[in-house]
């Protein structure tokens, strides 16, 4: 009942946040980056592929050890967290960490959109959630 | 199809965070090998996938709120592809087919287990 890991796009596909919270998840900077961005092309083409109208791209990957959640917003960043495939009540997890995404960096004077987010605050807060919801879980 | 299969396979394998020795992005994968993807799900379809060891891929796109289909894709492979389309002595692997008998197999299985409403696509990709 873990979660293994924290990606942030944005809505050119650029990796602009990574947290990794258990060292098995652990993936090369590098590959990192470029999983983000073929993840965002993934999402394009789901949408692309739909055999019915409307489709909003990826919100669940599962696969035989891990889930991958995907939540997007209105501006077109997505947050991915890489979970236990028994993991619960991820959803709202992703929107906790949506809404601390818009408190602590959109709301951040010194935080030009699109870039890489390094805001301590945002890293604290994330810690504090993820934790509180692995104690939870227990 | 195949090109977001292929990578979304290659994608869960490096992604896997049990595997100690996981491929790095962009290396050759064998089939089979490294974390398999099974399933993703959007806001209106879900894709279920299986490739099985000799490289042929099912995908069945269902409604979102369908169950895990990892075992209905193996018995429609066992029993559906295996008897209906392998066993036919004019089939050649990798091409693509058309047999009766297949279509009408599939059909009665997926409506067997309730599958077959409106709006269902079933293709196997070689």
């Amino acid at each position: 009942m873990s979660v293994y890991s924290l990606y942030v796009i944005n809505k050119s596909g650029g990796l602009i946040y990574n947290r990794d919270f258990t060292e098995a998840a652990r993936v090369d900077t590098n590959d990192s980056l470029r999983l983000a961005s073929i993840w965002h092309s993934l999402h394009a083409i789901a949408q692309q592929l739909s055999p019915v109208p409307g489709c909003t791209g990826i919100e669940l990957l599962e696969a035989d050890t891990f889930n991958l959640h995907c939540f997007q917003t209105l501006t077109g960043t997505k947050f991915l967290l890489v979970v236990d495939p028994h993991a619960s009540f991820i959803p709202a997890l992703l929107q906790r960490v949506y809404e601390l995404y818009s408190d602590y960096v959109m709301k951040n004077p010194f935080y030009e959109t699109e870039q890489v987010i390094k805001c301590e605050l945002f890293d604290e807060n994330v810690e504090q959630l993820i934790r509180r919801y692995l104690q939870q879980a227990m | 199809m195949f090109g977001l299969i292929w990578t979304l396979g290659n994608f869960c394998a490096t992604l896997d965070p049990k595997d100690p020795s996981k491929p790095q992005l962009g290396t050759p994968r064998k089939i089979g090998q490294g974390c398999k993807f099974r399933s993703y799900t959007t806001n209106n379809y879900k894709c279920n996938f299986l490739e099985v060891p000799s490289g042929i891929k099912l995908v069945l796109n269902t409604h979102r709120e369908a169950p895990d289909l990892s075992d209905v894709l193996q018995s429609l492979y066992d029993d559906i592809f295996v008897e209906y389309v392998v066993k036919n002595p004019t089939y050649n692997p990798g091409q693509p087919f058309t047999s009766e008998q297949f279509m009408n197999a599939l059909n009665a299985f997926l409506r067997q287990n309730g599958l077959l409403q409106q709006q269902q696509i079933m293709q196997a990709a070689a």
